[in-house]
């Protein structure tokens, strides 16, 4: 049993590394296209609804594998090549922020129509309470959603093994393919997932609840 | 107190995830495109160069996470006398060796890649760096003298073992051994114990795998030299494998071959390939990639 | 220009073809789902401690890691427990399996949804517990998760290409393998990403749509 760690762990926790690194890259760009998609298709204005209803409907309704397999193999044929880590976290960005705009959308529209229209009544702008009144109340209702998403860009960053980067998943095929140990190793690798998701479900739950104190102070 | 003490643990854990996870030069590099890539990596000091880990041609040594292999050493060799001491290895798969070369993910596809007319259309092939054919397994000594399809052939007494699924039955229908000269195995160890046992006077099978196949076993046994690739459509069977350039890369590609030219061969190449299989009778000889692309190409 | 429109025409027939693996696999798959979900569900609610605690354990644990492992998981090792089975049947338990895990908590939403006087009217009733679940429970139950279910056999769908990992020639396989023939990966890969969007955007219509019928029913 120590021996087989011995092996395997180092290789695995660089593996890992890769893993985190795609984890934490996509899911700063999701938060980045998911406020800004989700705040688009609210628009009146419809330059911007329709190029945010396309990205959205278009990364949602495909595949992320065929996402990840088209950036990185088809792209090129328009110049445009890009190392197999930004490739991951592109993609992954890109998906996760299409489902994080509807999880941004519908929270928005949750807010009771009575904070809206009392922010005018005050004579507040349109964007002043959009984020001074709107936001602050529709952030709560977004975050278990997102943290289903956080943990689901989690998984999906396995599918990056599949163009060949040396993430977790693939770095475990490598072990196994040298040392067959193909049992242990997967149930390590999973166990490893499993640990990372749990982490950041308390990480989320935690920040659901500073959030919600806030809120109770404000 | 208590709640300085968790925030501050919380920040210093996020402060080293950060670090950890930050990345160090060189891990983003992506893509280099135009310009004169020799000058480039003589600049830089490491050329990339795309392997799809396959024993003995290019391959990740798991023990010690080296990438090794008749291709990548030979290379290490060659660019080391073209003033770049490194070799950086980008795993890829091996049917997109070709679109990552030209999409640029690395400068050299070093996998031991036999040329191809198809693929010269694509990419530019250096000389060859070796040469496979056929090869027989045979009992010590040649009993029968075999030295190749067509003797076999001639030989009405003589029985040619290959393996199930294996491309030498091809080879020995074209030749003219009749099937019932013939004895499929289900895989090579089983084949080289028939010669052994003298079910069979020889196994066919790539000069590669015999050379593998013979450095593990300790039966009396040795390949058939010299040896006659069968020849068939008028050419002899062989696979040619080369290092593979971008088409516009054509000066650096030739600096390549000059460089090939004067070290293939000679006995620090011999010794540096020998450990995957590779030897004098995996030679090219004198064939030029030119040749082997066919009209129109090099 | 970029395309080959000839190349096209050439490369279509073959990924529709595979069109009908990824369809058979969606299907099947999702049958298994359905059917697996409702025993995790019924045995998180058992009286049995150890089986509801088991049941809710496997549940979290094979839905916080990643579709990709568990497959490599089965392709590899149920050989080695002399079960022989095609990639295709070995992807479609796998697929089964790990969404029984989605379904199952969106049976548990719908069974606990049925209102407590429901479970105590069939025992007033003197209703056995297979007569309480199959005829008064369970047609409460599902009837409101339909489409939810819906919405994860449309992910199941987009999650086929993954078994191009384990070599089964459903369309991402395809379109790698013609496009590593030819060169050119720009033309399958797009055509493949677009039946996916095409598909899935009506797949999704329909679930809209037969929830608000449905909706508008009660």
């Amino acid at each position: 049993m120590i021996e087989f760690l011995q092996t395997h762990l180092p290789a695995l926790v660089g593996g890992l590394r890769v893993t985190l690194q795609l984890t934490v890259g996509g899911a700063l760009l999701a938060l980045l296209l998911a406020t800004v998609a989700g705040l688009a298709r609210r628009s009146p204005s419809r330059w911007l609804r329709w190029p945010a209803n396309v990205y959205v409907e278009a990364f949602r309704g495909t595949s992320a594998l065929v996402q990840l397999f088209w950036f990185y193999f088809a792209l090129p044929f328009f110049g445009l090549s890009m190392p197999a880590l930004v490739t991951g976290v592109l993609v992954l960005g890109l998906n996760s922020g299409a489902y994080g705009a509807e999880v941004v959308r519908s929270a928005i529209a949750n807010v009771p129509r009575g904070q809206w229209e009392a922010g005018r009544a005050l004579n507040l702008g349109e964007r002043q309470i959009l984020f001074r009144v709107i936001l602050p109340q529709a952030l709560p209702m977004m975050l278990p959603p997102a943290g289903n998403l956080l943990i689901e860009l989690l998984k999906n960053t396995a599918l990056v093994s599949l163009i060949t980067l040396s993430e977790l998943t693939f770095t475990a095929q490598v072990q196994r393919a040298a040392t067959l140990d193909t049992v242990p190793l997967f149930a390590l690798t999973l166990l490893i997932y499993f640990l990372v998701a749990q982490v950041l479900a308390v990480g989320m739950r935690s920040v659901e609840a500073r959030i919600a104190r806030r809120r109770g102070r404000a | 107190m208590l709640q300085k003490l968790r925030f501050a643990a919380g920040a210093l854990a996020i402060v080293l995830l950060v670090a950890w996870l930050w990345p160090r030069p060189g891990e983003l590099d992506g893509e280099t495109s135009g310009g004169d890539t020799l000058a480039r990596i003589r600049a830089s000091g490491v050329v990339r160069v795309g392997f799809a880990n396959e024993a003995p041609y290019a391959f990740v040594d798991t023990a010690t996470g080296h990438l090794t292999g008749e291709a990548p050493e030979l290379a290490r060799l060659i660019f080391r006398q073209l003033g770049v001491p490194e070799i950086e290895g980008v795993l890829t798969e091996f049917g997109s060796l070709i679109p990552a070369l030209k999409a640029g993910r690395f400068d050299v596809i070093a996998a031991g890649m036999y040329i191809t007319p198809a693929r010269c259309r694509e990419v530019l092939f250096s000389d060859p760096t070796y040469a496979i054919g056929e090869a027989f397994i045979v009992p010590d000594g040649n009993p029968l003298g075999l030295h190749g399809y067509r003797d076999l052939r001639d030989t009405p007494e003589a029985v040619l073992g290959v393996v199930t699924g294996a491309i030498q039955l091809r080879y020995a229908r074209e030749m003219g051994i009749p099937d019932a000269r013939i004895r499929i195995f289900p895989d090579a160890p089983s084949a080289v114990d028939g010669v052994a046992a003298g079910r069979v006077s020889a196994y066919a099978g790539t000069s590669l795998t015999v050379n593998d196949l013979l450095s593990k076993t300790d039966a009396p046994l040795a390949r058939a030299e010299p040896f006659e690739d069968p020849v068939i459509d008028g050419k002899p069977v062989k696979g040619f494998g080369a290092f593979g350039f971008r088409r516009n890369d054509r000066t650096f590609r030739d600096a390549f071959n000059q460089v090939l030219k004067a070290t293939i061969g000679t006995p620090q190449h011999l010794e540096l390939v020998e450990p995957f299989g590779f030897g004098e009778n995996t030679l090219p000889g004198d064939v030029t990639a030119a040749q082997l692309c066919g009209a129109g190409h090099d | 220009m970029i395309w080959n429109w000839d190349y096209t025409w050439q490369v279509l027939p073959d990924i529709l073809r595979a069109f009908g693996v990824t369809l058979q696999a969606t299907l099947a798959g999702f049958a298994l789902a359905a059917v697996l979900g409702l025993g995790w569900a019924t045995a998180r609610m058992s009286p049995w401690r150890w089986l509801a605690a088991s049941a809710t354990g496997i549940v979290e644990f094979v839905r916080s890691t990643p579709l990709l492992i568990q497959l490599y998981f089965l392709y590899y090792v149920l050989p080695d427990y002399g079960i022989a089975l095609s990639p295709l049947v070995t992807g479609i338990i796998a697929l089964g399996l790990h969404y029984s895990c989605y379904t199952a908590e969106v049976y548990r939403a719908g069974i606990e949804a049925v209102p407590q006087g429901q479970w105590e009217a069939a025992r007033a009733l003197n209703l056995s517990t297979r007569a309480t679940w199959t005829r008064i429970i369970l047609p409460q139950a599902i009837r409101p998760t339909l489409p939810m279910l819906g919405n994860y056999l449309i992910a199941m769908f987009k999650d086929t290409p993954l078994l191009a990992a384990i070599t089964v020639m459903e369309m991402l396989q395809t379109a790698k393998l013609t496009g590593a023939q030819s060169f050119r990966y720009l033309e399958p890969l797009t055509i493949t990403g677009v039946v996916f969007l095409v598909v899935s955007l009506l797949a999704s219509w329909t679930v809209r749509h037969l929830e608000t019928r449905h909706a508008i029913r009660r």
